[in-house]
Formats: structure tokens, sequence, C-alpha cells
């Protein structure tokens, strides 16, 4: 299966690891068998090697259906795993965007729970910070919303 | 009911107008991507709904989620109340669904000998459409805790023990 990213830049992958997106799978499936390269204009070169990375390293996993996921724990990744998702906050969110686009759940799983994870524990402010996000509020609306969800403050 | 909730729904809608607008001019540049501009990268709602239900068993985290800014409190706000009945969720939590009872609600729990606030407050959002899961025993556990903190008068309400 051949792919372009964004660059234009080519990628040959096997029908199996290209099958771990339900995108990809689905379109292979009504297209058939082409020569013709998938074009990927939502994701970048460096972008679309880590993730056939990730796509051949979990190549024989079982698919997991939506359904399963009902339990969602944040703490049960993989070395690999762990390893896969130590990249700068920039691609981590890239990742998170092409995984979505791309229907990759696993992945999508993943590097979710990797921002969750950063997230646990902080402060409205150190989440700001941790992420380089502007506070948006008036002074008046963050007071009524802290106000009414101050319930799961421990006490 | 229904003016009141349409009310809500106006404000929310006012709030958080302006939000929409800048969420879909960044999401051009964000998609094509670049590494080195950190700053400008943010991520959309549909995936940070997707980062916050991997904390919906850490309502702390989801709250401090909730103060980020709209665009995050817009996200996390319905995950943190899909399931907010747990042992140790505090009892005020129940003043929040108290605010959202009728007049006529209202005036049948005080005929009843349960002091309840008169204060109607408008909410920023619509709490109570949010809820999903209700675990019976957490429920009631939150509201005995509320019942001993404001209930207290009740000892001496005549027309409970006479």
């Amino acid at each position: 299966v051949k792919l372009t990213s964004s660059e234009g830049t080519e990628f040959i992958i096997d029908r199996k690891v290209a099958e771990k997106s339900v995108l990809l799978k689905n379109m292979l499936e009504d297209v058939g068998e082409s020569d013709m390269a998938i074009p990927l204009p939502n994701v970048t070169g460096p972008i679309l090697n880590k993730v056939i990375d990730y796509c051949t390293h979990h190549r024989d996993d079982p698919f997991v259906s939506q359904e399963d996921d009902s339990k969602k724990v944040s703490d049960d990744i993989d070395d690999w795993d762990a390893e896969f998702c130590k990249v700068d906050q920039g691609t981590l969110f890239e990742l998170i965007l092409s995984a979505n686009y791309l229907d990759i759940k696993p992945l999508l799983d993943l590097t979710c729970k990797t921002v969750a994870n950063m997230i646990k524990g902080k402060t409205p402010d150190e989440i700001r910070k941790t992420f380089n996000i502007t506070n948006d509020f008036t002074p008046e609306e963050e007071e009524h919303v802290r106000k009414e969800n101050e319930w799961c403050e421990e006490r | 009911m229904g003016r009141r909730l349409n009310a809500v729904k106006r404000k929310v809608t006012r709030i958080f107008k302006g939000q929409r607008r800048r969420v879909s001019r960044s999401s051009t540049p964000e998609l094509r991507g670049c590494s080195s501009c950190n700053s400008q990268l943010s991520l959309p709602a549909d995936c940070l709904i997707e980062i916050f239900s991997h904390l919906e068993d850490n309502p702390k985290s989801l709250q401090s989620c909730v103060l980020v800014n709209r665009l995050w409190s817009r996200s996390s706000v319905p995950i943190l109340w899909a399931r907010p009945f747990r042992d140790s969720t505090p009892s005020s939590i129940i003043d929040v669904y108290m605010s959202y009872l009728t007049d006529l609600e209202r005036m049948h729990l005080i005929d009843n000998g349960i002091s309840v606030s008169n204060r109607r407050r408008n909410q920023i959002f619509d709490y109570v459409s949010f809820l999903r899961h209700v675990n019976m025993g957490s429920l009631y556990t939150v509201v005995l805790k509320w019942t001993d903190r404001t209930q207290t008068s009740l000892s001496s309400n005549p027309k409970r023990y006479f």
C-alpha cells in the first residue's frame, strides 16, 4: 500500500500495517487492489513515519472494539509505548490529531492517556503553563464556573 | 422550566460563541503541523474529550481542566458531571442539583420539613443534562452527608417530632 504525506513524501507499507487505521482499511476495501498512492494531506512525513512505526509494532495485536474500553485506566502503558510517547508536545499533539483522523483507536488511546497523565494532579494554572494555553475566561465567569464545580474538591 | 433552560442555553452559547470561531481558525495550521511552533498548537474539542475521558475516575484533575479556559471547560464539564456520585463526593453537589428545582418542588420539600435555600441560580452549564450514571449507594451517602450538614435545625422542628 502506498501512502503520500502532506509534503508528497511516499511511504510503502504492508496492507496489514495500513489496516490498523480504520480509515485506510475502509478505503482499501472500497477501492480494492490499486497501485495508486493514498494521499494523506492532513499528516506530515515525520508524523506519518511515527504512526507507521506504531502500527508496525502493533501489527499483530487483536483488534479492540469500541465497546471494550468501558474501563479506561491511564497507567497501563507498556514500555515500548511509553518510549514511543517520549516526544515533544507538538509531536504528541500531532500524533493525537493523526490518530483521530486515521481512526487508529489504540494509538489515540495511548497518546490521549499520555496527555491525561500530564494533566493529573495539576492545578488549572499549571495545566495552562504546561500546554501553553491562554485563559480566556473573564474573572467573573471563572468564579462562576469555580463555584459550580467546587464540589469535587476533597474536603 | 423550559424558559429557564432556554435562558441557560442562550447564556452558554453567548459565552462560547467567540471560542468556536477561534478554534476553527486555528485548526488548519495545526493539521498541517509544525513541531517547532508549539505555542500555536491546540487540540480541537473532540480530541480534548478523548483525553478527558481517560480522567473520568479522577474528578480532582477534571476539575482543574474545567477551569483552564472556555474550550477545556466545555469539553470537560460533561465528563465530570456524567458520573458525579462517589462516596467521597462532597455534599455541596446536592446544592447545585437543588438549584434546579422549580418553585413548586421547592415548596413541596419545605412543606415536608426539608429546608432548602430559596435562591434559584442560573448555572453556566446545564449540569443536570450531563448525568449518565448514578451509583445509588453513593447517592445515598452523599445525600446523607448533605442532610447532616444542612438539616441540623430539623431536630427542633416540631413538624417532624410531634
